[in-house]
């Protein structure tokens, strides 16, 4: 608990750092960039798993597959962006993102998980 | 630099693989599939008030993807169970929102059909059930593109002002009666007149629409709210109705099955057999009832199930109770 404290407070002073380096514009630009990126590189594993529906013995492995795919998305999401932000503003590099990267990521996906697993017990308990 | 001319490289090469990747993954080709499916409890969609309704019958349906990708259609080809197949005419005249439309009115039709059909056979037996209904017309399932003046869902509630009390002889008029018809049109609770003229190209598909006004005992469809569509549970509906009014209890075993009722107490074909043999081989049931126009077709896979042909639901009961229980 302490360790993730200290990530935490940790995490807080990179961000401090990261709102005086960073301006609105490089911000949205490295978001929308980040989006294209995860949205191109996922997209077409989406679409094959929502297209093997069609196999319903295997619908719960492929929830629980979307899920896992979508926590993915989540940190690739969050990587994609800093390392973006990193090309419009250099001095980003020399801060430590990856563990803006894992706090954030982790919290998102956490609640992802929590909405997946409601859903998962949803499913089951209509089938 | 070294690093970034690798990435190059392999950028280069796999935009390629992206792209194509990408254009069978989403682009639709004129192909449509059906799969094997759950089967459905039939007295978790239909429930009669105060009886004892058995679990053990069983709806078998299909999963259905019309316009499938380039992808979905290679992946799906793999699988012996899957029907791979070109769009149907009537398939490839309709978008999705009209294919659930009509899934929908097929499934509602078959509810009141069901109902009207075990409430009368149950009357039969016990004269204290009774349906009272009248017919308000015939609902459009489906009709040709040409006569985009009905839409798929409007009830004919009368031809010519001939004023029809029963569907068989409403649905003989319009198929005999040549030049123009004069239909008076029920549409989202609005009555309308149009006037078509039939060509030999028409096609049109109608289901009866009733009014159920009473029934005892009263009935619930919890069946209505569930995204199942179609005709083809009509005879498990109806035996599932009828045996739970006739408080007929001995019912042990899973049965499944599959086909229409129609207003006469027929059988009617249905799709994707082949496909709901397999989805109940796959739950472990060993009964079967099918469509006995249908049993050329499927008797290959007799070995996996025991197929019981029907031709009306009469002939149903009878297999339930003196072939399949004894």
């Amino acid at each position: 608990m302490k360790y993730l404290l200290k990530l935490w407070q940790q995490s807080k002073v990179v961000r401090y750092r990261l709102e005086d380096l960073t301006t609105m514009r490089t911000t949205i630009l490295s978001v929308l960039g980040a989006i294209l990126v995860t949205s191109l590189l996922l997209l077409p594993l989406y679409l094959i798993i929502i297209q093997l529906f069609m196999f319903v013995s295997i619908h719960v492995l492929l929830i629980v597959l979307l899920l896992i795919l979508t926590i993915g998305a989540v940190f690739l999401y969050e990587y994609a962006m800093y390392e973006i932000h990193a090309l419009f503003e250099p001095k980003i590099k020399n801060l430590n993102t990856k563990l803006l990267v894992m706090i954030e990521g982790s919290i998102l996906s956490a609640i992802i998980l929590v909405i997946g697993i409601i859903f998962i017990f949803v499913y089951l308990r209509g089938v | 630099m070294k690093m970034n001319s690798k990435f190059k490289t392999i950028f280069h090469t796999a935009i390629f693989a992206y792209v194509y990747l990408m254009i069978a993954l989403t682009i639709p080709t004129n192909f449509s599939v059906t799969a094997p499916n759950q089967s459905s409890t039939v007295n978790t969609l239909i429930h009669i008030d105060g009886k004892d309704q058995t679990s053990h019958l069983k709806s078998m349906s299909v999963l259905t993807m019309t316009r499938i990708t380039g992808f979905g259609r290679m992946l799906y080809d793999l699988s012996s169970e899957f029907d791979v197949k070109p769009l149907t005419y009537v398939e490839s005249t309709l978008s999705q929102k009209e294919m659930n439309l009509r899934g929908q009115i097929q499934k509602n039709a078959s509810f009141e059909q069901s109902l009207i059909t075990a409430y009368e056979l149950a009357h039969l037996t016990d004269l204290s059930v009774h349906i009272n209904y009248k017919l308000t017309g015939m609902i459009i399932d489906y009709r040709t593109p040409d006569y985009s003046m009905l839409k798929i869902g409007d009830i004919i509630i009368d031809i010519n002002n001939q004023n029809f009390t029963d569907y068989e002889s409403m649905g003989q008029y319009f198929i005999d009666y040549d030049g123009i018809l004069n239909l008076k049109v029920l549409r989202e609770d609005k009555t309308m007149e149009v006037s078509i003229e039939k060509n030999d190209q028409a096609i049109f598909r109608f289901y009866p629409k009733y009014e159920i006004i009473s029934a005892s005992p009263s009935y619930s469809l919890p069946g209505q709210n569930t995204s199942l569509g179609g005709p083809s549970a009509g005879m498990m509906y109806t035996l599932s109705i009828y045996f739970a009014l006739i408080d007929y209890d001995l019912i042990d075993v899973d049965i499944a099955g599959t086909g229409t009722i129609r207003y006469n107490g027929e059988i009617g074909r249905i799709g994707g057999l082949p496909q709901k043999i397999y989805g109940a081989y796959k739950e472990g049931i060993k009964h079967f009832l099918i469509p006995s126009s249908h049993y050329n077709e499927v008797k290959q896979l007799s070995h996996l199930i025991k197929l019981y042909p029907v031709d009306t639901i009469e002939d149903a009961i009878e297999v339930v109770m003196y072939e399949i229980l004894t």
